[in-house]
């Protein structure tokens, strides 16, 4: 019987759009936080799509709808547990509205480029004026100082200027890679949401707030910071080698039987070595310069094709749970369909199943942190654009039935975004 | 300050993931003990190396700040240490095998952070992890190279200190949680932890049957390689068109009906492509990327570590810091959150075995 959920009676004021400030507030709403999303009906969170007509496949049924803005897979995807709140902070009434919020919350949640804050009065010192202890989180790409710091950047461009993309690529001379398509958003999200639970340790401690930078690219560093502090003490890059490593093979993805099926294989240990020769059992693998790491890493093409051969034959999960069962590291690349089914996911109860008043019923990707005895996970679809205006304003911010009007008069609280397909 | 000052961590994970997370723990100021078996952790022979050294610049990475003792837990007095040294801490963080019920029962009211490839139970609990392993599946190497190739999985040890990141999140999260249920059992997985951060395919999916295929983008993203051999990589947002062709000296695009509207300009991506990559050859990576920059574009070039190294804004921010270790000062990476009131401290290099004293 769990719990209350971590961070029940706490909450959070979400200015954020895209990917990595939404995906930090929705783990501070898995565990139990109150996360409402202030955006405005003019220029809603780029997820919503607005102005864009993008692939009809985002969309239930490939219908974009009446309502594009809240019926896109990627919007739905991040805001998972949270309330929104319609609010256009260059209308009148629509700043102080937000103050009065702010007033009655624990955490600012910022992804916006440097300096949007301070224009719009909601640096941490504004905010302190109206709730003293504010924790305020804000995460630029690059930090809020320094040469690139007015910087534009999104997931692909973080991770190249992150210098992990330059790690990654066919080993023929390939393009420098992202990957995911985009690792430093989620990685963003997770730094975010890290930071607001670190300032909330430190105010339980002394009741005082505070206010902290998560520089996203410096931040994703660390995921290769052990390449990088190789890189420096070596004076060398490390090249693009595909999926083979310096350092141990076989280590590579070979093709497995059906379109584009792909399994993987990491030897990093002879006794990997030894089960994967004896699983295959193909003679041609037991010649004697194969015994130490250094034999295979010089034949890797030769042992590619024997290898290859056998996971031809065999369709990838077919062959990696026979590698596995072996005891060789081995998995199939999968793809959303094999998402969906993993039997692993479902162990885990990745998915949810939320019922969504624009989309219907789908199963929403979770969040990988299980707690015991506390209540934590997917509490509710992601909000409508501006579905908890009146709720959140007139209840937590307090603002009376004719303050709500007159915001509403001056098109400050508006919940649709006009034309759907603007060039 | 920091943030966790007075928190006492026990860091049994065994694995970098684990590890991670205890570091972070320190970062912020946790006193933090690595628990070693006989022989020194595992996670010492994971590469790249130290060349002068020779140390696992992994296992450095993951345990800056930290005292080692070493313990042999099938021993008597090994067990005893152990026992003594669970009853005393906060938090204490174990792998796969580590044996949650018997903590609880030792201390209640610390944090277990269950922190491993595949979880303590499911169906793939015997299952050995590689980064290869973790990344295929997740879903995200399948989007990571060209259509007709083969997928390509990524670069070190990314997942794992991903999933050290989400622990650290879930173990503060159980630390806040303790005045109301006293200690808990925090599992996070290196596995789910990707499959969680991965686009929302699998919900497209689910929306609509779309499967995306690899190197074919809904995304208005691309790479070109300039006149000096360097990459750029961009982003064009729908109102950013006519800057960007301003940019490019090619006003006359803006006009051109394969690119008038965003949809149009997504089925044309490869003449997109194909015009930026003509200017780009022409110039070298800073120079086109300062004329993409005034424009208020996004874009950014394909950084190499050791440029990184020697980049200025990195050096004017003070990113690269050094840290005392009896071998000398050694370069580490600068903060990941940089805290207003409770900055982070590293107050050390990774442990020698041992160092730390008897267990």
């Amino acid at each position: 019987m769990p719990g209350k959920a971590p961070l029940a009676g706490i909450r959070v004021v979400e200015l954020t759009t895209a990917w990595a400030g939404p995906m930090a507030g929705r783990v501070l709403a898995w565990l139990g936080a109150e996360v409402i999303r202030v955006e405005s009906a003019s220029r809603p969170c780029a997820w919503r799509h607005k102005g864009e007509t993008r692939s009809a496949f985002r969309y239930p049924g490939r219908d974009p709808g009446r309502r594009p803005h809240d019926r896109t897979a990627l919007f739905n995807s991040q805001n998972v547990g949270k309330l929104s709140v319609s609010l256009d902070l260059k209308r009148p009434g629509g700043h102080a509205a937000l103050l009065r919020l702010i007033a009655r919350t624990d955490i600012v949640l910022c992804n916006f480029t440097p300096g949007t804050l301070a224009r719009l009065g909601l640096d941490h010192a504004g905010l302190c004026r109206v709730r003293p202890d504010i924790i305020l989180v804000e995460m630029p790409a690059f930090g809020n100082a320094g040469p690139m710091a007015d910087n534009t950047a999104l997931g692909p461009t973080m991770e190249m200027a992150s210098g992990m993309c330059s790690m990654i690529g066919y080993r023929d001379g390939g393009a420098p890679t992202y990957t995911g398509p985009s690792y430093l958003d989620p990685t963003g999200g997770f730094h975010g949401a890290a930071a607001a639970l670190t300032a909330l340790m430190h105010r339980r401690a002394t009741g005082r707030g505070q206010s902290v930078e998560v520089p996203q690219v410096e931040a994703a560093m660390h995921l290769a910071g052990p390449e990088m502090l190789h890189a420096i003490a070596t004076g060398i890059d490390p090249g693009r080698t595909g999926n083979r490593v310096t350092w141990a093979a076989p280590h590579d993805a070979f093709p497995a039987r059906g379109e584009d099926a792909w399994v993987v294989i990491a030897v990093t240990s002879e006794r990997h070595w030894a089960a994967l020769r004896a699983l295959i059992g193909d003679p041609r693998l037991t010649d004697p310069r194969y015994d130490a790491p250094e034999g295979r890493l010089a034949a890797q093409d030769a042992l590619a094709e024997v290898i290859g051969a056998w996971t031809r034959a065999r369709s990838k999960h077919e062959a990696a749970a026979a590698l596995q069962a072996a005891g060789v590291p081995a998995a199939p690349v999968q793809k959303a369909d094999d998402a969906l089914a993993s039997p692993y996911l479902a162990a885990r109860g990745f998915f949810t199943l939320l019922d969504h008043p624009e989309t219907g019923r789908h199963p929403y990707p979770g969040l990988p942190l299980h707690f015991g005895a506390s209540a934590a996970g997917a509490s509710r679809p992601a909000p409508l654009l501006g579905e908890h205006t009146e709720a959140v304003l007139s209840e937590v911010a307090g603002l009376t039935a004719e303050e709500l009007r007159e915001l509403e008069r001056a098109g400050a609280t508006g919940d649709t975004t006009g034309r759907a397909d603007a060039a | 300050m920091g943030a966790l000052d007075g928190v006492r961590v026990l860091d049994a994970s065994e694995t970098l993931a684990g590890q991670f997370c205890g570091r972070m723990l320190a970062d912020h100021g946790a006193e933090v003990t690595l628990v070693e078996p006989p022989g020194g952790s595992a996670t010492r022979a994971v590469p790249p190396f130290d060349p002068g050294r020779g140390d696992s610049l992994a296992f450095f990475h993951a345990n800056l700040g930290k005292r080692s003792v070493v313990l042999d837990a099938a021993a008597p007095a090994g067990a005893a240490a152990w026992r003594r040294l669970t009853a005393a801490s906060d938090v204490i963080l174990v792998g796969r095998d580590g044996d949650p019920d018997a903590l609880r029962a030792g201390n209640p009211a610390a944090v277990i952070g269950v922190v491993s490839g595949f979880g303590r139970d499911g169906p793939w609990r015997d299952w050995q992890g590689a980064e290869i392993v973790y990344q295929a599946l997740s879903g995200m190497m399948n989007h990571n190279g060209e259509r007709d190739r083969e997928p390509l999985y990524g670069c070190g040890n990314r997942g794992s200190f991903s999933a050290g990141i989400a622990a650290y999140a879930g173990v503060l999260a159980a630390l806040l949680a303790r005045d109301e249920a006293g200690g808990q059992v925090v599992s996070v997985d290196v596995a789910e932890t990707l499959s969680s951060m991965w686009y929302p395919y699998p919900l497209i999916h689910a929306y609509s049957g779309w499967l995306e295929p690899r190197g074919e983008r809904d995304q208005p993203v691309g790479r070109v390689r300039c006149r000096d051999g360097d990459w750029i990589c961009f982003w064009i947002r729908a109102e950013d068109w006519p800057r960007a062709c301003d940019a490019l000296g090619r006003p006359e695009l803006a006009a051109d009906p394969r690119f008038a509207v965003p949809s149009e300009r997504q089925r044309n991506w490869g003449a997109v492509l194909a015009a930026i990559g003509e200017v780009a050859a022409g110039l070298d990576a800073d120079d086109f990327l300062a004329r993409w920059q005034a424009g208020r574009l996004i874009g950014a070039k394909g950084f190499r570590p050791t440029e990184l190294w020697r980049h200025p804004h990195l050096r004017e921010r003070g990113y690269w810091e050094s840290v005392e270790t009896p071998d000398g000062p050694r370069p580490i990476l600068g903060p990941q959150l940089r805290m207003g009131e409770t900055p982070r401290r590293v107050r050390g290099g990774a442990p020698a075995i041992g160092s730390g004293g008897a267990a």
